[in-house]
């Protein structure tokens, strides 16, 4: 992960330099693509852990769904952008990247909010304090000048007038998912340490930085290549693969806990009396 | 009752189901290892266990019920068995009020503990209307099935049975 986010960096930072539209960046999308890809496959055995339709089972599914349309769209740019070109008002087909994005964006809040239902079944989430709603409003604050700004975005000068409003939806969408985040944050506080704890966090620091990304993005979008652009343009790429990473990183702690859990099981039923000792030493020693 | 090999029944079946202590399970290890008709007799009795551990899953075949119900109901069945039997397995010495505390114990660390301490009231509120107290025999396999129930929403099928598992063992230890 950390060596991922240092080549996205570089990457960035020669990029900007020599003055390149920013969408070129090869090395971070194949970083990004696997992070989705890997992310994708372990939420669906995630999934397979619950029972069909509880929430949590729908929760894992769209978590899936919205990594796999990510990973296309990120595909669908590279290939695009290898034979073709990176400019969506010359090559207008460019801008089908939106359908990806929006679908994404749409399974990821969905997920999110499924997973709040399933943890609100334990009582976890459902009273948030007044800090969590300051950040939520935060979060929405962030909206209106990435709207204004928006024609510094991808596609927003799009010949078709469907993929402009996809690409307007983005920073809405994100924001539902940032806010979501939110909510993430505070169940991880709720329940305390553990494994899922810090997949929570995970989760809500890698949307928190998705958000924060696309203002970066639309605040320092043009080619440019004085210093403090140079700076936020890094910063960007380096917020974008961290946050997939950091993402990877979470469902990598959810999988430890299934192992532990497994493990545990095997444990009881081979030893199952010093398992029980191991609870209660004082009851059993002798 | 102890054979005349000073090995009683409880030993041979706590021997063959691993849940002697060390100490007991060595001497009865060195006991077979130089007496012939105790391993005759150890090889019936596996036999039997095979027998009659092939006639059980035909029998939960038969009967149609999820790997869940059969937990379920083999911790009532392992709870009645208790019961009507006052020498305990092994004295452990719980109570089934202390049992909960055990499993909240077991769920801390690995679900946090929020959600174990709130795992838990939940499936107290649901089998019983008393409280944490009030658990006892007759509501024992409710309880675990209702706190197996929550977690696994929650956490997943592999914790659902974690508690299930666990669940059972401390049914066999509580007096």
């Amino acid at each position: 992960m950390v060596i991922s986010v240092l080549l996205a960096g570089a990457e960035s930072y020669v990029i900007s330099r020599r003055g390149l539209p920013p969408q070129i960046a090869p090395g971070s999308q194949i970083s990004i693509l696997t992070a989705n890809l890997v992310g994708a496959f372990l939420c669906s055995l995630n999934a397979r852990e619950h029972e069909s339709r509880t929430p949590m089972w729908c929760a894992w599914n769209l978590l899936s769904a919205g990594l796999v349309a990510n990973a296309s769209r990120t595909l669908f740019e590279i290939v695009f952008q290898l034979t073709v070109g990176t400019d969506s008002r010359i090559h207008p087909m460019l801008g089908l990247r939106q359908v990806p994005i929006v679908a994404s964006m749409l399974f990821t809040a969905a997920g999110l909010w499924e997973m709040w239902r399933s943890f609100a079944s334990l009582g976890l989430g459902v009273q948030l304090r007044k800090v969590d709603w300051a950040l939520m409003g935060g979060i929405l604050l962030l909206v209106p000048p990435v709207v204004w700004s928006r024609f510094q975005m991808n596609d927003a000068r799009s010949p078709l007038v469907w993929i402009r409003w996809a690409q307007f939806a983005s920073p809405f969408l994100l924001a539902i998912s940032g806010s979501m985040a939110v909510v993430l944050y505070r169940i991880s506080r709720e329940m305390g340490a553990g494994l899922i704890a810090n997949m929570l966090r995970c989760l809500a620091t890698a949307f928190s930085m998705r958000l924060l990304a696309l203002v970066f993005t639309t605040a320092f979008g043009l080619p440019d290549n004085r210093a403090p652009v140079t700076f936020f343009r890094v910063s960007n790429q380096v917020l974008l693969v961290g946050a997939h990473w950091l993402l990877l990183l979470g469902l990598v702690y959810r999988r430890g806990f299934s192992q532990a859990t497994t493990d545990l099981i095997e444990q009881y039923a081979i030893h199952p009396r010093s398992q029980l000792a191991a609870l209660t030493p004082k009851k059993f020693d002798p | 009752m102890k054979t005349d090999h000073g090995i009683s029944d409880q030993q041979w079946f706590e021997f063959l189901e691993d849940l002697l202590p060390e100490g007991e399970r060595s001497k009865v290890q060195a006991h077979l290892n130089r007496c012939s008709e105790c391993r005759e007799l150890l090889d019936a009795l596996l036999a039997w266990e095979r027998v009659v551990r092939q006639e059980a899953k035909v029998l939960i075949s038969a009967l149609d019920l999820s790997p869940e119900e059969v937990d379920r109901l083999a911790v009532q069945v392992l709870a009645r068995i208790r019961s009507g039997e006052p020498g305990p397995i092994r004295a452990a010495g719980l109570r089934f009020n202390e049992g909960v505390v055990l499993l909240r114990a077991l769920l801390d660390p690995l679900c946090g503990r929020g959600a174990a301490r709130n795992a838990v009231r939940l499936a107290v509120r649901q089998s019983c209307a008393e409280g944490e107290q009030a658990i006892g025999l007759s509501n024992w396999g409710d309880f675990v099935g209702h706190l197996g129930q929550a977690i696994g929403s929650v956490y997943g099928l592999p914790s659902k049975t974690l508690v299930e598992r666990v669940g059972g063992l401390v049914a066999l230890e509580v007096r």
